[in-house]
């Protein structure tokens, strides 16, 4: 059993030196040198250049050691959690930029996913077993059409309605500016009260698919022979719902939630911008209007580092709730 | 046609555990040191039940598949010799017929660009006179009028008309060996006789050899003028049709036609004993059969007998007969 | 030919929501092409009205931040979104459609690279890495393009692939072999038009994908400001504060017309896969 994790662990480290080795690669098969977008975008907050300025600029940011030095220095920055500093949000450190914003990502994801999937699981179900009725077939044109749906729009949607029009919700922002909190559920409260519309948003954007996968996995489990058993059995329609055919189902449903939590976070860029809220998402796309290089890269190596870990804590509780896996040892 | 100790081993993929163990990889021998001669104007049959290695020696003789050890011969060549080149051209003189007559048919090509395929690779004719060449080969499989499969797709053909249009692809470059590998046997009954007839014409119009694969042993006595009976991987008995089958020596060969059906329901139709029981087939110890021969003996356990030659163009490979 | 494009007509026309998808484009499609006799006005020109008037008989969507008309800008701004987003999918479709089938066929040390290559792409986020991407290349229409063929390609490249695995065991393939014919020829002529009914449906789905991305990539300002497209629409929309004016018809429409056009390829996909399954399955 530990052997497989290993085995898997080794696995997805590779992947991540890679993905590590193609990010770096990127921006230097572009034409150009990064100093001149440095340089670019210093002129915007400074308003001069030199060619003195730009070789300073390529020797602060150890641009002209040869390309295997930069490498080696990129994996070993990385790997001690150095990701750079901020352009934009000069001297700041990339690392601590991104550590101060991914919690409210991670607050309107979770709660999201929670909703989401909690919904999407009994929805799922009902519709796999009357199958073909009302509900299934309202669920899968549903699922096609939230598929089709930007979600900045459904964003700006609910925002007109429901905090311009209907002022239940805030405009926008995960806390109110300047507010002085008397107790640690006042704070709370009023972080949940700036959540509740992206969290919603999210909601209504990722449920269908979550019922569609459910329904899915539920009508693979459905059709499998110890189901037909436990009906010639004479067992009642909903206790083999419940008991044998939902058991089953919850394995590959969790999995799929913890993956599909890795593309909620880079997805949520576009919730996040059109609510302001201060997320990675909304740092990213700061970073993209502010041309913060480090910035960028720094969110794609740790998004692809939550994807990775997302992955990798899926296969342990996969392997753990599967017997089979447990039993079986290293294969 | 000879083929000299033809071989072919498929070696399995080891999994991690048992490289670490160091294991042998297993191999299936699915032909192994195989050696027989097919002669001009011949119908050699071949006949083994599924998993005898057939369908592999058909490839092999065709080099559809790379052997791993022995040779072949084709009109005096070597042909496992030849270059890519070289081969192509070969491959105009002996062609193949497959199984499955829907599978052995593009889906999405008309009849008429099917038949074409054959002489656009060869480079042969001009459009025109391919066009009137097709015409006359459907004729000749009995698809007449000709014109109106030409626009025809393969799904809108019946078992029978596709399978003589397999044929006709085969024939369209004037081979003068052909391979049939269990032609009629995913057809009905009534059509077999017409595809076995329309065989048989053709090879009296065309001139030609062939070998005919099948599991039926019946099928064979029809057709065939000499059989080759395979078990897993070897030749166990060679011979004339008639000799064959009214005197069969090897012990398999014996139960093969005992299992042949006869339209007669009061004769009761007995498997000598061990017929049917299992066999591991990775294991090469001894002579192959013992696990279901009902005359084995502590030799045949022990080691493999060869194929001997006996007098009257017959052969078998068992200890009875040394 | 023809017959079996009529006969597949017949089994599409069967499934509702196929037909409504095909509708739906038809529709967008009209709209991009006849743009310049549907629109009331030029698209760019500002202060033609005061901005941020609402809906009325002059101006059926109002205007926008600059006084320019919205109902014009959303006719012209179909152009893009169809236009970007069945280029971008047809790029990466014929990008994995090339991958797939030399992994396929070809089998082997190659098969194993080119899917560990797959794997690797299909775990770094797509987002993050197109607005990398968009960074270095600079505001541009074209963006979703090439990012397309950069990213896009291992769905098409994935189904591709088993297609031709399983394909490749086809007895007319060896059939082909025994008549002589070259890998090259086995591959474009037999293999490939075999896998048309995918390529087909994978341009389809990665079209609805193409334009959320497209619409997405514009709304954070990483389009073409040449060029109008629904997403840049949105982006202007909300950097001008529009939500705070209460001017929904400068964000609201044009995000519909994405949703609906993404809406249309989806059910028009979904219409496609119920043609390609029972032909598949039955013979």
């Amino acid at each position: 059993m530990i052997g497989y994790l290993i085995k898997k662990l080794i696995q997805y480290f590779i992947v991540f030196f890679i993905i590590l080795v193609v990010i770096f690669a990127l921006p230097r098969l572009m034409p150009g040198n990064p100093a001149d977008y440095l340089i670019s975008s210093t002129t915007l907050t400074i308003g001069e250049t030199s060619e003195i300025l730009r070789m300073q600029l390529i020797e602060r940011f150890g641009l002209n050691k040869s390309v295997t030095e930069q490498f080696m220095l990129f994996i070993a920055n990385t790997f001690s959690g150095y990701l750079g500093v901020s352009w934009r949000y000069f001297p700041k450190e990339v690392f601590t930029l991104i550590m101060e914003r991914l919690p409210w990502t991670m607050l309107i994801v979770v709660l999201s996913r929670i909703i989401s999937l909690f919904l999407g699981y009994f929805v799922g179900i009902i519709a796999a077993w009357k199958r073909g009725g009302k509900m299934d077939i309202t669920l899968q044109t549903l699922g096609l059409v939230s598929m089709s749906l930007p979600s900045f729009w459904v964003a700006l949607v609910l925002l007109t309605i429901f905090a311009f029009y209907i002022p239940i919700f805030p405009l926008g922002g995960a806390l109110e500016a300047g507010k002085i909190y008397k107790s640690i559920w006042d704070f709370i409260s009023d972080a949940l009260y700036h959540a509740a519309l992206p969290v919603i948003t999210l909601s209504i954007v990722t449920f269908f698919l979550d019922a569609l996968i459910m329904r899915n996995t539920m009508l693979e489990i459905l059709g499998e022979d110890f189901i037909l058993t436990a009906e010639a059995k004479g067992l009642k329609d909903r206790t083999i719902m419940i008991n044998h055919a939902a058991r089953n189902a919850v394995l590959p449903f969790i999995t799929g939630a913890l993956m599909s939590f890795g593309l909620l976070v880079t997805g949520a860029i576009f919730v996040e911008t059109a609510f302001s809220y201060p997320g990675i998402g909304m740092l990213l796309a700061e970073s993209f209007f502010s041309r913060d290089f480090p910035t960028a890269q720094g969110i794609l190596i740790i998004t692809s580092l939550i994807f990775i870990v997302s992955n990798f804590l899926a296969d342990i509780i996969y392997m753990w709730l599967d017997p089979r896996i447990r039993l079986m040892g290293s294969r | 046609m000879e083929v000299v100790h033809l071989s072919k081993y498929f070696i399995m993929r080891r999994g991690l555990l048992q490289y670490l163990r160091r294991e042998e990889p297993k191999c299936i021998r699915a032909v192994d040191d195989v050696s027989f001669k097919i002669d001009k104007g011949e119908i050699v049959g071949l006949v083994g039940e599924s998993g005898s290695g057939k369908t592999t020696l058909a490839r092999l003789i065709l080099r559809l598949l790379e052997p791993t050890s022995g040779k072949i011969f084709f009109e005096g060549q070597d042909i496992l010799s030849l270059s890519n080149d070289e081969m192509k051209e070969i491959r105009k003189k002996m062609q193949i017929v497959f199984q499955d007559p829907y599978g052995a048919l593009n889906p999405r090509m008309t009849i008429q660009k099917i038949l074409e395929e054959p002489l656009e690779v060869h480079s042969l004719y001009s459009p025109k006179e391919r066009i009137d060449i097709i015409k006359k080969m459907l004729k000749s499989v009995g698809l007449n009028p000709p014109e109106l499969f030409l626009d025809k797709y393969p799904h809108e053909l019946s078992g029978g008309q596709r399978q003589r249009v397999v044929i006709s692809r085969a024939l369209i470059l004037n081979p003068s060996f052909m391979v049939m590998d269990e032609p009629v046997s995913l057809l009905d009954a009534t059509v077999r006789t017409q595809i076995l007839d329309l065989i048989l014409r053709l090879k009296e119009e065309f001139n030609l050899t062939y070998l005919f694969i099948t599991h039926d042993l019946a099928l064979a006595r029809y057709i065939c003028n000499r059989i080759l009976v395979m078990y897993r991987g070897r030749i166990v008995e060679m011979g004339e049709t008639e000799q064959l089958i009214s005197e069969p020596l090897h012990p398999y060969t014996k139960m093969l036609i005992s299992a042949v059906p006869v339209p007669n329901p009061s004769i009761k139709i007995s498997l000598p004993p061990r017929a049917s029981e299992f066999v591991d087939v990775f294991t090469y110890q001894g002579c192959r059969f013992c696990a279901r021969c009902p005359e084995a003996t502590q030799l045949c356990q022990r080691e493999e007998p060869p194929l001997i030659s006996l007098e009257g163009g017959r052969s078998v490979a068992c200890w009875k007969y040394k | 030919m023809l017959r079996s494009i009529s006969s597949s007509w017949k089994q599409f026309s069967k499934s509702k929501l196929g037909i409504v998808g095909l509708v739906i484009i038809l529709i967008f499609v009209f709209m991009a092409v006849a743009a310049p006799i549907l629109s009331p006005y030029d698209p760019q020109a500002s202060f033609i009205a005061p901005m941020f008037t609402p809906p009325n008989s002059k101006h059926l969507l109002g205007t926008d931040d600059v006084g320019r008309d919205v109902l014009s800008q959303i006719i012209y701004g179909s152009r893009i979104s169809i236009m970007v987003g069945l280029l971008a999918a047809a790029v990466g479709t014929l990008l994995g459609t090339i991958i797939g089938l030399v992994s396929g066929y070809f089998g082997g040390i190659v098969d194993d690279i080119l899917m560990r290559i797959t794997d690797i792409f299909l775990i770094i986020p797509f987002i993050p890495l197109a607005i990398m991407f968009a960074l270095y290349v600079g505001p541009n229409i074209w963006n979703v393009v090439l990012i397309f063929g950069f990213l896009g390609w291992p769905p098409a490249a994935r189904q591709i692939r088993s297609l031709t695995l399983s394909l490749k065991e086809a007895q007319f393939i060896e059939a082909a072999r025994a008549i002589g014919a070259g890998n090259l020829r086995i591959v474009f002529r037999h293999i490939l038009p075999n896998t048309t009914g995918v390529i087909i449906a994978n341009v389809v789905s990665r079209t609805v994908f193409a334009i959320l991305a497209e619409a997405g990539l514009a709304f954070l300002g990483a389009s073409d400001p040449r060029n109008i497209s629904w997403g840049m629409m949105i982006f202007y929309a909300m950097r001008s504060g529009a939500i705070l004016y209460g001017a929904w018809w400068t964000y609201i429409p044009a995000g519909f017309c994405v949703a609906l056009l993404a809406c249309g390829f989806a059910f028009l996909g979904h219409g496609i896969t119920l043609v390609l399954n029972p032909r598949l399955r039955g013979r």
